[in-house]
């Protein structure tokens, strides 16, 4: 009877432990554990149901940055995908930005992507040289994406190493948001919206206006952690095409370029019309609903122009759209950021993400409930036709893209190790912010550390 | 039959436990050890570097020694400060008060709390440039001390987070309270009779007695300590804060593994992680042979 018991404990030992494994293996699959299941004209509270009885179908699976409003639209989107293709069902995965790019890291290391998956210029370079993504010229070829009547500047900006991998969902470029009813509180007149201004102008500008503002209010927003405005600066200062790494394959922008860049947020700081350092930190950690635009804090922020809609309408302050400023030798350096979708090279389901992708990109309806979300879209019949009921500050975006496109230079994909390269960049211009290093340091130690991550990922 | 059964019964309830150790600790700590000597970016097959992530870590990293700095003063501050802390209120709770249960589970809650998002975010709120603390300054008089944001200022914000690590002392509170119910009353009464006034009792009676507790709290505290993420993290937006006042030896990893996608780096950094850990720990266990007494 004992050893009848004992045998019986052990298989019961064994089926519980076997039970265990099994569990947590069904748990496995990448992100599946972040990700949501959507189906054809489900609302969010119908997600839930959608995740039996579906084994049929061919699933797809999308990823991109989102936040509650992004995610809305992009189910919606995702709703008419499905409608024109019953026999799919989209998996979907959209953390915020910082855990997005943690996720996306870790899935691409272990093979299990998404098979569509947003991307930023950022960060094209280090993705689409690691030979993770799968070229999307057959599918141009073959008809399954259709490029007729777009921009080629904006779909070349997701060519690397003469292969398309990214095509753009949206661009968007560094901008210079104006509260124009604070500055006009002060009887100072703001440019024309064509109109250019150099830094050197810029500068003095700021340095008046200042002068005639209360206290605790600033005529700028400090630029010194704005990792996307310094690139417009080497662009501006720099040799077409060779503003990341020079014909040697070093780090291009020179010392003069960095140091003198960090010299006009230091001369700015010290003439008050930026605030010091620790109130920068303070206000840049706020949502942008409090943030120091909004608040009165500020008069000029530099921003991504396709935030612009949501600031202007969501303040009662008038907000104005302006260029960066230009170098003082009268160069435009505008660095297009774009958003744009990939396929990784481990998906199953490539034909069908090229679909979804032309069909995100092309679709009149689609781009109707995106309304140009993350910038100004690529196919200039898309513009066209949203043009017509855009609200007025989406077409001002769209204006502005336009008029910068004319005059920025090409867009060239930044190099494998940008993140580390980006790094050491901000830690510099805090050292030169807070006194430890000077410009002419700072410039130095980036272009040291660069050169050390360019020559790591050369290897 | 049944000696057999018995012999292995034992083992095969273990293996559950030892697939979970092998699988998820030692066979990944061994391919981080083995990253470690490789650049490793998650995109592309590592490549053998030999030594350069850990030449590299002591001679160019200056986010490492940055890194260092802020976890040492961190551990060696906040530590002893909540064992202190800890400690006194362990044994004013021992005391018969009214409302003692209640006040334990109070004190407690904190420990609860400590590293979650929700206080890392409501720390903000009392140390920022706008945040309580100011105000209080403000409604006191101390105008000129109250412009300054204690956790983004490169000088105070780690002070935040020691503030925050002591203010989490209900768990080491708790052990303690549980080891001084433990020291027998006739000890206590011993003393007491000849002579020893209350302070004399804690001090050179019922604390050397618990000395193996102390030692218990103070390894497991260090450990946490050296460990701790969340709250830098959330508190500097990922970034370790302004020159890096913030960034703790695991955020460092993190952002070396993670934002600047440099596997292998981070791998070397974490092993040497682990050393120093380990060298903290091997010291509180020699010291504890001269000043820890097991009875």
């Amino acid at each position: 009877m004992g050893v009848k018991r004992e045998v019986l404990a052990l298989v019961l030992m064994v089926c519980l432990m076997f039970s265990s494994v099994l569990m947590s293996c069904g748990n496995s699959g990448g992100n599946q554990d972040q990700a949501t299941t959507q189906e054809a004209g489900q609302s969010d509270s119908q997600l839930a149901e959608s995740q039996n009885g579906n084994s049929e179908k061919t699933k797809l699976r999308v990823a991109w940055w989102g936040n509650s409003e992004r995610d809305q639209l992009m189910y919606a989107i995702n709703d008419l995908f499905m409608k024109e293709h019953p026999d799919v069902e989209i998996v979907t995965e959209s953390p915020g930005w910082d855990d997005y790019w943690v996720n996306q890291a870790t899935a691409f290391a272990s093979g299990s992507a998404a098979d569509v998956v947003q991307f930023q210029s950022n960060q094209f370079g280090e993705y689409a040289s690691k030979g993770v993504l799968t070229p999307l010229e057959s599918y141009i070829e073959s008809g399954i994406i259709d490029l007729d009547n777009w921009n080629m500047d904006l779909v070349n900006t997701g060519i690397y190493n003469d292969n398309l991998y990214f095509l753009t969902c949206g661009v968007t470029a560094q901008s210079l948001f104006v509260n124009e009813t604070l500055l006009k509180e002060t009887g100072i007149k703001l440019w024309d919206f064509e109109e250019d201004i150099t830094w050197s102008e810029f500068e003095a500008y700021l340095n008046e206006l200042q002068s005639k503002l209360p206290a605790d209010t600033y005529a700028g927003f400090d630029f010194y952690s704005n990792n996307d405005l310094i690139w417009v600066w080497i662009r501006q200062h720099s040799t077409d095409g060779y503003e990341w790494v020079d014909s040697e394959g070093k780090f291009a922008p020179s010392l003069e370029t960095l140091s003198s860049w960090f010299d006009i947020s230091q001369r700015l700081r010290q003439s008050s019309a930026f605030p010091n350092v620790e109130w920068t930190t303070e206000w840049n950690t706020k949502a942008w609903q409090e943030g120091a635009l909004v608040s009165r804090k500020v008069v000029f922020f530099f921003e991504n122009a396709n935030k612009y809609k949501i600031y202007q309408n969501n303040v009662e302050d008038n907000i104005e759209l302006r260029k960066v400023p230009i170098s003082d030798e009268d160069k435009a350096g505008d660095l297009i950021i774009s958003s744009a979708w990939g396929i990784p090279e481990t998906s199953k389901n490539k034909e069908l993400a090229a679909e979804y992708i032309n069909f995100f990109n092309n679709n009149v309806e689609a781009q109707k409930i995106y309304n140009m979300e993350i910038g100004v879209p690529g196919s200039l019949t898309i513009q066209e036709i949203l043009a017509k009921t855009a609200d007025p500050s989406d077409i001002i975006a769209m204006d502005y893209m336009n008029m910068i496109a004319e005059t920025a230079p090409a867009f060239i994909a930044k190099a494998p190790g940008v993140w580390a390269i980006q790094d050491s960049i901000r830690s510099a211009a805090e050292m030169v912010a807070f006194g430890n290093m000077t410009p002419a340091e700072a410039a130095e130690h980036i272009i040291q550390t660069a050169n050390d991550v360019i020559a790591e990922n050369a290897k | 039959m049944n000696s057999k059964l018995n012999k292995y019964a034992g083992y095969v309830f273990l293996i559950p436990w030892f697939l979970g150790f092998f699988v998820l600790t030692l066979i990944p700590m061994l391919m981080s050890l083995y990253y470690s000597f490789t650049n490793f970016n998650l995109l592309s097959e590592p490549q053998f570097t030999g030594l350069s992530n850990y030449i590299q870590m002591f001679t160019s990293d200056y986010h490492f020694i940055n890194a260092l700095k802020v976890t040492f003063k961190y551990v060696f501050i906040s530590v002893p400060l909540q064992l202190m802390v800890s400690l006194i209120l362990a044994f004013i709770l021992n005391k018969g008060i009214p409302g003692l249960t209640l006040l334990r589970a109070a004190f407690y809650i904190p420990s609860l709390l400590g590293g979650s998002v929700a206080i890392s975010i409501l720390w903000r709120q009392i140390f920022g440039l706008q945040g309580i603390l100011n105000k209080i300054l403000v409604a006191i008089g101390f105008v000129d001390l109250a412009q300054i944001s204690w956790i983004s200022n490169p000088n105070t914000a780690v002070w935040t987070l020691i503030i925050l690590r002591v203010w989490q002392f209900g768990s080491p509170m708790i052990i303690f309270l549980a080891a001084i119910k433990q020291i027998p009353a006739s000890v206590i009464e011993a003393s007491a009779i000849d002579g020893a006034s209350r302070f004399k009792q804690i001090t050179k009676v019922m604390i050397p007695l618990m000395s193996p507790i102390l030692l218990f709290n103070f390894v497991m505290q260090i450990i946490s300590a050296f460990k701790v993420f969340t709250e830098s993290y959330i508190i500097s937006g990922g970034n370790g804060g302004l020159m890096d006042s913030l960034l703790f030896f695991t955020l460092h990893i993190y952002n070396e593994g993670f934002g600047n996608m440099r596997m292998g780096y981070a791998s070397a950094l974490s092993w040497v992680f682990v050393l120093i850990v380990g060298i903290f720990t091997f010291l509180a266990f020699k010291l504890s042979n001269k000043h820890v007494h097991y009875y």
